[in-house]
Order: structure tokens, then sequence, then C-alpha cells
């Protein structure tokens, strides 16, 4: 065996063993989950095993009858997302880098901010109706604020020695902002928008549970619970959670291919 | 006939507090010359360069290079900090032509000089690497690079080597040197290191402690090409005492 064949058993029983340890809190989650279950320490309509709870799971999925839901919550997450993306990161950079922008914004940014958005729901029925545009009104408003600040100190934290460097190679206007600000940035700016995704996913979950709503797991999640369809209820939480977990993990792939040099 | 010349330039930073950072520097130099900078920490040096390279427009006398005012002048400038100032999501070559496509030099055009440089200081295998890729000697070595690309009127080096360790620092000076034989670059130099600002120089600026004057110039008439032996050279020795004194003739305190 040569040298590097060992280093990479090495590295694979290192792989098994990590695999292993992520695996066994989970595990250990369902088994007391099963204990409590089995020994009845819970009422079993509130929390029926993870049995039960599974195999609805595993129904739902087969027979595509929940596909719908989180296709809807899909497509609000991505439309508000997307739409937060384009108005919060301009506004948050002129931020950043404009002086005056900053100081004609920064009051009204930090105050809306400390409106929790959900708050606004109500407000944002009366002006948008109770279909799908309040709902993606209301994402795009809260995600937007964060993505606004993230992108702005994303700016502003951008290192002087290194603007310096750029200008004195006679970097200036847009081929400044294309080579230098926007990768300098880029970073916190993602940060922004891995925050501004899942607060998305929030708001949408969330509102879904209001009137006016016929599809989309926050409604799934409320209906089921509203008629005792407890396992389906289960069943919806965890799948709003693997779409959070799946976005999550997307964005960590995102970052470490595009903002490889980040920090180093 | 002088290449670069300060007259009475003087510079104070009206902030809170208010900072007289340079208070009257006058000095002409000459094209191809290597000229080094001596003088205590936060003295105005940098300000110094950054006036120079038209960084700082807000000064007071009068300052050309190449008869040029400094924003119109091409300058090269390589920082002390090879981290901060360099471009960690560009590669190696595209640090080194940056200047270049700041300027809409041609893709190709821009690769061929760039090419040539780093194939001159044995970088060009790792033209294609991320900066934080490469050793701390290396990432200066592209800075320099980066600054020659530019085809700059004046090479303007701040504290370029303080930051790497004795034996890299001395490797790089010779590199530098092989270069500056070649090109003859005008070249500014600012040193906190004794044995460097001599062993590169034609001429030794020494300055005072802030505000910055000139207390004196050095010149080294040690032949060329410079070699790390003469930093044990008797002759060497008499020149870095001279620098010395002039450094020190008040203590090092004014
Ligand atoms: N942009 C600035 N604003 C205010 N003061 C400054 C600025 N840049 C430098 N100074 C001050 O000018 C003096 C000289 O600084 P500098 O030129 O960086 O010194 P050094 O000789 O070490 O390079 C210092 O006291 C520094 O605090
Ligand atoms: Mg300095």
């Amino acid at each position: 065996m040569s040298r590097l064949e060992f280093l990479k058993t090495l590295s694979d029983k290192d792989g098994t063993r990590r695999t292993g340890y992520m695996l066994l809190t989970p595990l250990l989650i369902i088994l007391i989950w099963q204990f409590s279950s089995s020994l009845e320490l819970v009422n079993a309509l509130f929390l029926p095993g993870p049995w039960t709870v599974f195999s609805e799971l595993v129904g739902l999925c087969l027979s595509a009858e929940i596909l719908p839901d989180v296709g809807a919550t899909f497509v609000r997450v991505f439309v508000s997302f997307f739409l937060a993306i384009i108005i919060g990161t301009p506004i948050g950079m002129m931020m950043g880098y404009f002086k005056k922008v900053y100081y004609s914004l920064e009051f009204v940014v930090d105050f809306f901010r400390s409106i929790p958005a959900t708050a606004l729901f109500p407000l944002f029925l009366l002006f948008f109706g109770i279909g799908d545009a309040a709902k993606i009104a209301i994402a795009v408003w809260g995600s937007t604020l964060i993505i606004v600040v993230n992108s702005m100190y994303g700016v502003k934290h951008a290192n002087k020695l290194r603007l310096r460097a750029a200008r004195a190679y006679k970097a200036k206007g847009f081929k400044l902002f294309r080579h230098v600000i926007l990768p300098e940035s880029l970073p916190e700016i993602v940060t922004g928008y891995r925050l501004g995704v899942s607060l998305c996913l929030i708001i949408v979950i969330v509102v879904e549970m209001f009137i006016g709503t016929n599809v989309g797991l926050g409604h799934r999640i409320l209906d089921a619970q509203l008629v005792y369809k407890i396992p389906e209820m289960y069943s919806a939480i965890i799948l709003t959670g693997v779409l959070g977990y799946a976005i999550n993990k997307l964005f960590m792939l995102l970052e470490k291919k595009v903002l490889h040099y980040s920090g180093r | 006939m002088t290449y670069i010349k300060i007259k009475n330039l003087k510079k104070t930073y009206y902030d809170d507090p208010v900072t007289e950072s340079i208070r009257d520097i006058s000095l002409d130099i000459e094209e191809g010359e290597f000229v080094t900078f001596f003088g205590p920490n936060g003295c105005g040096k940098t300000t110094m360069f950054n006036v120079l390279c038209g960084l700082e427009t807000d000064f007071e006398g009068r300052v050309t290079i190449n008869k040029k005012n400094p924003e119109h002048a091409r300058v090269g400038f390589v920082f002390q900090n090879y981290h901060d100032s360099m471009f960690p999501w560009r590669t190696v070559i595209d640090n080194v032509t940056f200047g270049l496509e700041m300027e809409g030099v041609s893709k190709a055009k821009r690769e061929q000089v760039g090419n040539k440089l780093l194939q001159k200081v044995n970088l060009w295998e790792h033209h294609n690497k991320f900066l934080y890729q490469l050793s701390g000697g290396m990432k200066q070595l592209t800075s320099i690079c980066r600054a020659l690309a530019f085809n700059p009127d004046v090479l303007l080096m701040d504290e370029p080597f303080s930051a790497l360790d004795y034996h890299t620092s001395r490797k790089m000076e010779m590199e530098l040197l092989k270069i500056w034989r070649e090109n003859k670059k005008t070249t500014l130099f600012i040193s906190h290191e004794i044995d460097e600002a001599v062993l590169l120089a034609d001429r030794v600026v020494v300055l005072s402690k802030r505000p910055a004057e000139i207390k004196g110039i050095v010149k080294v008439d040690l032949p060329r090409p410079r070699t790390l032996e003469m930093l044990r050279d008797e002759r060497f020795y008499k020149i870095r005492n001279k620098v010395l004194d002039l450094f020190e003739d008040d203590g090092g305190a004014r």
C-alpha cells in the first residue's frame, strides 16, 4: 500500500466516522420519540409514534398528494426571495457606498426593520387582497430589509487598502464596481441572502396559515391540525424542515464554489 | 535631467486631531534612479507616496512625474500589505494584469505582458492559481509584477518586504535588483531597515520624525550589481554609518 493509499483509507475511515456521528443524534431523538410514545408518556393524539408519522409521510409523498403544497410554498419562497434580491441588493450597496444615500435611508430602514414583518400582514391583505400577491409581498418586504442591511455592510466593510490599490491602478466607475467592490462585498451580501431566504420561508409558512390559502405547507399544517390529522401535520412540518434544509445546503454549496476566496 | 520633481511638498490632515504629516520636502530624482527613504514610523512616508501616486490630491507644493501631474502619471504601487492590496478572487495572472484591464487593454495583449513578467520571476507555473495558494514572498512578487505590467513611469514601493522573514526579504531584494537592472525603472522605495535601504539604493534619503523633513541624503557609491556579500563590506559599513549619523544626530528624536 502506498503512502497515498494509506492516507486515503484513513480519510475514508474518518468519513465513515463523521457520518456515524451525524446520524447519532437524529437516531437518538427518534429513539426517545419512540420510547415516549410506546410508554405513552405523551398523549398519542398529540404525538403519534415515529413509525406512524413516517409511514404517513411516505404515503403522502408517494400518492403525490402533498406535492402541490410543497411546490406552492417553494414557488412563493423562490419568487419573493428573487424579488428581494433584485430590490435589496442595489439599495443596500448604494447605502454602503454613498454617504448621502446612507444618511437618507438609514433611519427608515432601521425603523421598518424593527417591526416584525408578520405584524404587517393584515395591512398587506388590505392592499394586495387575499391572494398570492399579499403573501409574496410580505415575504419580499421582510427579506428585502435584511438583504439591504447586509449588502450595505458588505460595501462598508470593503477593505480600504484594497480599494486604494484598485484606484492606484486607475480603476474607476463601473469597472471599479464590477471588479473590486462587488467581489469584495459579495461574501457579506450572500450572508444576507441566506438570512433572507430563511426569513422568506418563515413568513410564507406563517401567512399560508391565514385565510385565502388553498395550497401550501403552512396551510396543510394548520388544516391537518384543525381536523386532528396529526400524523399529516407532522409530515408537513418535516417536509418544511427538509425544504429549509435543502435551501440552506444549496447556498452553502454555492458559497464554497463562488466565494472560495472569502476570508483568505 | 530631472524626472521626478518634488518642490516644497507640505501635507497636513485637517481632521480631528489636525496632523501635520509632511512639513517641507524638496527633492529631484533622475530617470532610472533607485532612491530609498529611511525614516521613523509614522513620519509621513506613506503620505508622500499617496501624493506621488495621485491618491492624495489635497496638498501644498508642486509635484511632477515625467512632466505630468501625479493624477496623470502612471504609477506602479507595491504595498507593504500584499495580502490586503491584492485581489484574492483573481488568479495570479489576472492580478498582474489588473491595471491594464482597467485601462481596457485587450485580453490577448494583457496576457502576453503578464506571462512574460511571470516567466521572468519564475512564477509562471503558478499563473492560474489564486493568491491565497501562494507564499508571502510569491504574493509580493506577484504584486511587483502587477506594478511593472502597468508600464509605470515610476515604481513606488512602500516597505514591500517588511512583512517577510529575513531570508525571504534578502532573496526578494536581489530579485528586485535583477528586475531593476533590466528595465531601469525609476524606483522609490520606503524601508525601515537600514541594511536594505543602503544595499538597494543609489541614494538614501533620511527623513526626520513627523512632520517629515529631509535630514540628509547619502549617496551610495557601491558598485553594481549589488550582492548580499556587500553587507559585510567595509565600504558598506561606512555608508551605513553615515545614514545612522544623520538619523540619530538628535538621538533619533526631535
Ligand atoms: N488619511 C489620514 N487622515 C489623517 N491622518 C493621517 C492620514 N493618513 C496618515 N495620517 C497621519 O499622518 C502621519 C504620517 O502617516 P504615514 O504617512 O502613514 O506614516 P509612515 O511614515 O509610517 O508611512 C501619521 O501620524 C498618521 O496618523
Ligand atoms: Mg507607512
